[in-house]
């Protein structure tokens, strides 16, 4: 008998220390424990529960851990840089000299003079001929038919028949010299606000990419030396997993098991705006187990963890003597995207009642437990025009709240007026929480939304929100949860189904801007409408006037840009077509020897790594 | 033996094909795009549609499911090609390879270690039946059989990883900044509480087993006459019992070498360890169909392969068992 009560005894302070060890995970850690760094102070160690795919170099894959990668491998040397405020400036570590000209049918062409100290990891010096040869390949049909894709080129002179295959020379680019190259922006294309993202170009290693293949260019454009289809495929089978000659800051040593090696790059000039060089002599960027990565940033294991948004998370580094963090609100967020032209949201005013039943503040606390913010508008607060804008923007855009009579409101003004039968107005008083008197259209159909919610941790607060607040408008509004894949098929080519097989007005999404933030690109212009790009359905001629008005500036003109800008932003909100959830406030943690750590909307880690620092 | 044999490996070929042809047709039945899945976003017109067409063609996916299918089995069987990963964007081969290795390297260590604590405690739980022994055993069987894998491995980490400090937390170690012994250091750390996890899940139900089979041996009438002819404990366990209880638990050592194929999906997951069971997580995951086809098919000819050479392992280590 004591035999049993001492074992039981046990098993049970064996369960018990098991369920105070998963307790404990989420409330703050013992400051003793942090107190140490186990990693080289020659090495960042960057963890981030994402896992890569292993695609390091441009044109392969979606993946944007291996991002990362390849800007420290690739990045940092094309004509153009986006600085950290996300302005596009001229590199002029790369570039002596750029001038542009204008011929008579209005072609643009922007002459560029490289320093003549560039070189690849290899010691192999860098010289033009790697910009047009990088122009050439991506937009090469060769380039295609090996599994790879991009978009440098398009907008250029002779484009779409070097794309197609017509003609193997590109009228777009120009091989001048060893040190000079030019690109011409087709007429057809100008004026544009954006014009310098047409010559944003990236160098490719020829000499390693095309051993023996040269560059041919005259008046008429330019072309590669030989058939260039066998190294292509050889570039996408081989090259693209272990670069073996790079450009950026870093050169690549190994990716294995998830962990991504790599060493420093000491031929590479300098960032294009601080001129410094990176401090590290290795990066590792590994993944690492969601459930216990501050605990190994505590531990000392990896140096940092980057863009967490998780508030358990922060308040341990928060409660930390050794651990520090740099925090930011995202270019973007979650947002609720609605269906414009089909369902009951194709009304404006079931949209508009739809952001009036949610409290986005009750969103913001239980799945970002309070670090994020909320934004009515779709604009970053880090946004130049946002800045230029300000005082404007904040008078004049609609604050969305959650407020029932004004939801009951718009729906008085659409066709969800009736009650069942039809023909019986709507009577909000009678409405109710358990969702027994419900908004009908003459037709007796009811009011019924369906979201598709991806993560849970998102969908799970709006579904409680509206299951609380819609049946109090009259409206039936359900969420599913289904896999990701699922919802974007049903978002953004929706187009392909029939009426019968599309269920979803509404679906959780994230949201963001980046460089260059083209609004026709941006999924609201008519053109695209039927496409994936527009995949909420608009079509309006205002707003295509918006667009086009904004985008056909000469890029001298900023300040009518963010006029137009703000009056796209209020229109934009009119049409409801997203009602913007929340902005996370991204929290880079990381242990207190890591130093210069300046992330910004605009520039993660990879794009700030000749800035940090580590000292014990 | 070898008529039972051919025959049962006639048997298994139509199984197999069964086997290929549910998979690959509920794989289909899934909604979703996977050529959709590997083109980059920022495509536009004509440059989207050209790369889907590419691709579409590289895949097969623009031919009949039926045609799809009899391609797939084709590149299988004649050039032992396992299709394309559409989230990897690269042969399932060369997707499958490292994980496969880890997952090896890892449940080696696993079958070792389980196999050398069940056999000895599953016979001395047998032999001193309703001892302290015994039950402490059997509560340790009981209590590690109802433990979630995951629970188990968070409390190792905690313990091992967070309170001391001696272990990783998970991950896997660098192959370049560690080389020879150091390297084979880190391996050491960064298996151990894989090891334990999964040599724990699996000890609960191999020393149970055992147990029970050395209860059946030593209650037949072959052990009483040998007791009788005044042979030593020890023989009479080992030379006589136990060799008995092998038969069953012949069964047990059999899976255990195919099990060095097949991941843990939870322990691999919770570790960060890069093996084929998390590798099956994040492809179901990310609807990387191929991947799953492929490899629920090596799961289904591991098991198929087990079952058969259980069976014959049976007629060669039990002479009452005839094949036929």
């Amino acid at each position: 008998m004591k035999v049993k009560k001492i074992l039981a005894l046990t098993l049970a302070l064996v369960m018990l220390s098991g369920v105070l060890a998963a307790c404990q995970t989420g409330t703050s850690a013992p400051k003793d424990l942090t107190i140490k760094t186990n990693t080289p102070r020659d090495t960042l160690v960057v963890g981030d529960p994402g896992e890569m795919n292993g695609d390091f170099i441009g044109g392969f894959g979606n993946n944007s851990y291996d991002r990362d990668i390849k800007i420290l491998l690739h990045g940092y040397v094309g004509t153009y840089h986006i600085d950290t405020a996300d302005q596009i400036i001229l590199n002029e570590q790369v570039v002596k000299n750029v001038e542009t000209s204008v011929d008579g049918a209005g072609n643009k062409t922007y002459t560029f003079t490289l320093h003549t100290d560039l070189k690849w990891s290899d010691g192999t010096k860098m010289t033009a001929k790697d910009f047009v040869g990088s122009g050439l390949m991506e937009a090469s049909p060769q380039w295609l038919e090996a599994g790879a894709s991009g978009i440098l080129g398009d907008g250029l002179l002779g484009y779409s028949e070097y794309y197609g295959g017509e003609t193997d020379v590109f009228k777009g680019f120009k091989l001048l010299a060893d040190d000079k190259f030019s690109v011409t922006i087709d007429a057809e294309e100008l004026p544009y606000f954006y014009e310098t993202g047409f010559v944003m170009v990236d160098p490719i290693p020829m000499h390693s990419y095309f051993p023996g293949i040269d560059i041919i260019s005259d008046d008429n454009g330019a072309k590669f030396s030989a058939d260039i289809s066998a190294d292509c495929v050889r570039i996408s089978e081989t090259e693209r997993f272990a670069p073996t000659v790079t450009a950026g800051p870093f050169k690549f040593v190994n990716f294995e098991n998830q962990i991504c090696t790599l060493e420093r790059n000491d031929n590479f000039k300098g960032d294009p705006v601080s001129k410094k060089k990176p401090y590290f002599k290795y990066i590792i960027r590994q993944t690492v187990p969601e459930e216990t990565d501050i605990d190994m940033l505590m531990a000392g294991d990896i140096d940092v963890l980057a863009t967490t948004i998780d508030g358990q998370k922060i308040d341990q580094t928060k409660a930390s003597d050794n651990l520090n963090y740099h925090n930011y609100l995202r270019n973007g967020g979650g947002a609720l995207n609605m269906v414009c032209d089909w369902g009951p949201t194709a009304d404006v005013n079931v949209r508009w009642a739809i952001a009036h039943l949610i409290d986005r503040n009750t969103v913001v606390d239980q799945f970002l437990k309070g670090y994020g913010g909320l934004i009515d508008g779709e604009y970053g607060f880090a946004q130049w025009a946002y800045i230029a804008n300000k005082d404007k923007l904040d008078s004049q855009i609609i604050p969305i709240a959650m407020n029932i009579d004004t939801a009951n409101d718009y729906l008085d003004k659409s066709e969800w007026k009736y009650e069942s039968d039809g023909s019986t107005p709507f009577d909000r008083s009678k409405a109710n929480s358990n969702g027994t008197y419900m908004r009908h259209n003459s037709k007796g159909e009811k009011l019924a939304i369906r979201q598709a919610g991806g993560s849970a941790a998102v969908a799970e607060p709006c579904n409680l929100e509206f299951q609380k607040n819609a049946p109090m408008a009259g409206m039936d509004y359900s969420v599913d949860f289904v896999d990701f894949n699922l919802l974007l098929d049903h978002y953004y080519y929706a187009y392909e189904l029939s009426d019968d097989e599309r269920i979803y007005s509404t679906f959780s999404m994230g949201w963001g801007f980046g460089q260059p933030d083209d609004k026709y690109w941006g999924s609201y212009h008519s053109d695209h409408y039927g496409t994936w790009v527009n995949p909420n359905g608009i079509k309006d001629s205002k707003m295509d006037d918006l667009i086009m008005r904004m985008r056909r500036l000469d890029a001298s003109q900023t300040a009518e840009y963010a006029e137009i800008w703000l009056e796209y932003i209020l229109y934009a909100q009119s049409l409801m077509p997203v009602l913007p959830l929340y902005s996370n406030n991204y929290h880079d943690l990381f242990n207190n020897v890591i130093h210069g750590w300046n992330t910004t909307p605009f520039a993660g880690w990879s794009q700030i790594i000749c800035d940090i620092e580590k000292y014990r | 033996m070898l008529r039972y044999i051919a025959k049962r490996l006639l048997i298994l070929v139509p199984v197999v094909i069964a086997i290929s042809i549910i998979l690959f047709g509920i794989i289909k039945l899934m909604p979703g795009d996977p050529v959709r899945a590997m083109l980059p976003t920022t495509l536009r017109g004509e440059q989207y549609q050209a790369a889907y067409a590419v691709m579409s063609a590289r895949l097969g996916m623009d031919k009949p499911v039926p045609v799809q299918y009899l391609r797939w089995m084709h590149n299988l069987v004649i050039k032992g090609d396992l299709g394309y990963s559409s989230a990897n964007n690269r042969p399932v081969v060369d997707v499958i390879r490292e994980p496969l290795v880890n997952t090896i390297r890892l449940n080696i260590f696993v079958n070792i270690f389980y196999l050398l604590i069940a056999l000895p405690v599953g016979i001395k739980m047998a032999t001193k039946r309703g001892s302290l022994f015994d039950s402490g055993w059997q509560v340790f069987s009981i209590a590690t059989y109802s433990i979630p894998s995951f629970f188990l491995a968070l409390s190792l980490i905690f313990i091992f990883g967070v309170i001391m400090g001696v272990l990783p937390l998970g991950g896997m170690p660098n192959t370049v900044l560690f080389s020879g012994f150091g390297l084979m250091f880190q391996w050491a750390r960064y298996l151990t509480l894989p090891i334990i996890t999964l040599t724990i899940i699996g000890l609960a139900s191999a020393i149970r087993y055992v147990r029970n089979a050395m209860i059946d041996a030593l209650s037949q009438d072959y052990i009483r006459t040998a007791r009788s002819k005044g042979l030593s404990e020890k023989v009479v366990i080992y030379s006589h019992a136990f060799r008995n209880a092998l038969i069953p638990v012949s069964t047990i050592i059999v899976w255990t070498l195919f099990s060095l194929l097949m991941g843990s999906t939870i322990t691999e997951s919770v570790f960060q360890y890069n093996g084929i069971g998390k590798l099956l997580l994040t492809a179901v995951n990310t609807r990387d169909t191929m991947l799953i086809v492929s490899m629920n098919m090596i799961f289904a000819v591991v098991n198929v392969s087990a079952m058969l050479i259980a069976d014959v392992i049976y007629g060669l280590v039990d002479p009452r068992i005839k094949l036929k």
